[in-house]
């Protein structure tokens, strides 16, 4: 089984490594203009970047239709789809990596400086914690999607819920506007509160740790949708 | 008889179509072909026997383990081969068998290697430049170099030029010569069963119609030709997709021997071929 998980991911590695080597450094070189002007806005970069990354090789799997292709090898479902999980992980880890050490070599060379904003030249915590949850609270809530219905007919019921669910928040802050509160702004609020009475290494820990549960739970939903899918 | 597989039973319902209590077997070292026109249900039980649908009842054994929840272990003595194979274009046809190796215990890299000669499987060329025969053998070299002792081919034929074919059916013949092999394969081109089926399975419309020797089929089945006055006498169950004309008609029955003894030297009661059989079953039920 070991094994057998390790060549899936070496799978995914190859079946999209040309993606890697051309995608990757034009990825690093473009995120230097955000990086210049505003943190936040390398970090989204560099998370659009990531995700894409992460699913990949879903993309170049379904493009060959080549989920019935794993499915009669010797191998549980379960273990495609941990193996997909797992490189998701491997993705974001390896790319924020990437980004810390990106951000601290351009700062130490001193010629890259966030102008528009007031954040930081390099990668703090808190936009560490905004890069994770950028990429595995998306990745998680997509990737059962996926599995229950595919990747094309997985996304669009995807984005629908995503639609539905940001529409929902509109109203809810209309609503809240309306009588005098503003609901988002409070969260916000809130959640910068809690990270300061943290600190910055415990709010990173906690995040993760969160995301990593959100992960397992995600990833057993997957598991059950995946071995009842019909392929 | 040891069995390669057992079906009972088996049955899964899509919208417009509907497999229905389907039982066959196929027993160790034989070839079991599958017929039926288009939309019979054939891909639907290899994929039943695949483990890739579920089922919504009866009963798979192969090679004497029951199914259920051992798919995965049990597709380590399998070789399947899809009638479209998919496969990564981008890569070439080694990278292809470094996907698929890791995966099987047995995986024998020397009998691929002799197997992709034998096929003249370009190694280094990517598979999207592979023409469909070719894919086809790619395939089959990656579905037999584990050893499998139940190889299931879907289709395996259709799109092939008769070369091809005559070569890809000799290598059944050839795998089954162990007397440990078994081999399951579907196909609409009757005349590749006539070549090499030991036994043959006829489904229409999600039904089995018979499963039999391939020697039993050539007894039972028969195509009755006579005058049209004599049409009438073609009445009963055993009777399939009358055809009549002005100079006479043609019938198939599954009791050639009660055809002969019924309609006696003014009628020709000749052995039908498959393609006879799936044809008339169709016109019957139509």
């Amino acid at each position: 089984m070991q094994r057998s998980l390790w060549a899936l991911l070496a799978k995914e590695l190859r079946v999209i490594r040309i993606g890697v080597v051309i995608g990757l450094p034009i990825n690093l070189l473009q995120a230097i203009t955000f990086l210049k002007w505003d943190m936040l806005g390398y970090v989204s970069y560099m998370a659009s970047g990531t995700s894409l990354l992460a699913l990949a090789g879903t993309i170049v799997d379904d493009r060959f239709r080549m989920d019935p292709f794993f499915a009669s090898l010797p191998i549980r479902r379960e273990l495609v789809v941990a193996a997909r999980y797992l490189w998701c992980g491997l993705a974001i880890a390896l790319m924020l990596g990437l980004i810390i050490g990106e951000s601290r070599a351009l700062e130490a060379l001193g010629i890259l400086r966030p102008r528009a904003s007031a954040l930081p030249a390099t990668l703090g915590a808190s936009e560490a914690v905004l890069f994770l949850l950028a990429t595995a609270l998306p990745l998680s809530l997509f990737l059962p999607f996926h599995y229950r219905w595919g990747l094309g007919a997985g996304a669009a019921r995807f984005s629908m819920a995503a639609v539905g669910v940001a529409l929902l928040g509109a109203g809810a802050g209309l609503v809240g506007r309306a009588a005098g509160r503003r609901p988002a702004v409070a969260i916000g609020l809130f959640l910068q509160s809690v990270m300061a009475a943290l600190g910055p290494a415990v709010s990173v820990l906690l995040t993760v740790l969160l995301l990593a549960a959100l992960g397992c739970v995600s990833c057993l939903l997957s598991f059950r949708f995946y071995a009842r899918r019909d392929l | 008889m040891e069995l390669a597989l057992e079906i009972r039973g088996l049955c899964k319902a899509y919208p417009g179509f509907r497999l229905e209590d389907v039982a066959f077997s196929v027993p160790r070292g034989y070839i079991m072909g599958l017929i039926g026109a288009n939309g019979a249900g054939k891909t639907t039980i290899i994929k039943l026997v695949m483990g890739l649908i579920r089922k919504d009842a009866g009963c798979v054994r192969i090679l004497g383990e029951d199914h259920d929840g051992r798919e995965a272990h049990l597709r380590e003595r399998i070789g399947f081969v899809h009638e479209t194979p998919a496969f990564y274009n981008h890569l070439t046809v080694s990278a292809m068998r470094g996907i698929v190796a890791p995966h099987y215990d047995r995986w024998d890299d020397g009998c691929f290697l002799l197997l992709a000669e034998e096929f003249e499987l370009p190694l280094h060329k990517k598979v999207g430049t592979l023409s469909k025969g070719t894919r086809t053998k790619l395939a089959l070299a990656l579905a037999l170099s584990h050893h499998a002792e139940l190889v299931v081919m879907d289709e395996p034929t259709s799109g092939l030029d008769p070369v091809v074919r005559r070569r890809l059916l000799g290598k059944l013949q050839e795998l089954i010569g162990d007397g440990a092999t078994s081999v399951l394969f579907s196909t609409h081109i009757t005349s590749d069963l006539e070549r090499v089926a030991d036994y043959v399975t006829c489904l229409h419309r999600g039904k089995v119609v018979f499963f039999s020797t391939r020697d039993e089929v050539r007894d039972r089945w028969a195509m009755v030709k006579g005058p049209p006055d004599r049409a009438g006498e073609a009445v009963g169950e055993s009777y399939y997709g009358m055809r009549r004309g002005e100079v006479g008609f043609q019938v198939l029955t599954s009791n050639a021997v009660e055809a002969r003894r019924r309609f006696g030297d003014g009628v020709l009661v000749e052995p039908a071929t498959l393609e006879d059989i799936m044809y008339y079953l169709g016109r019957s039920a139509s």
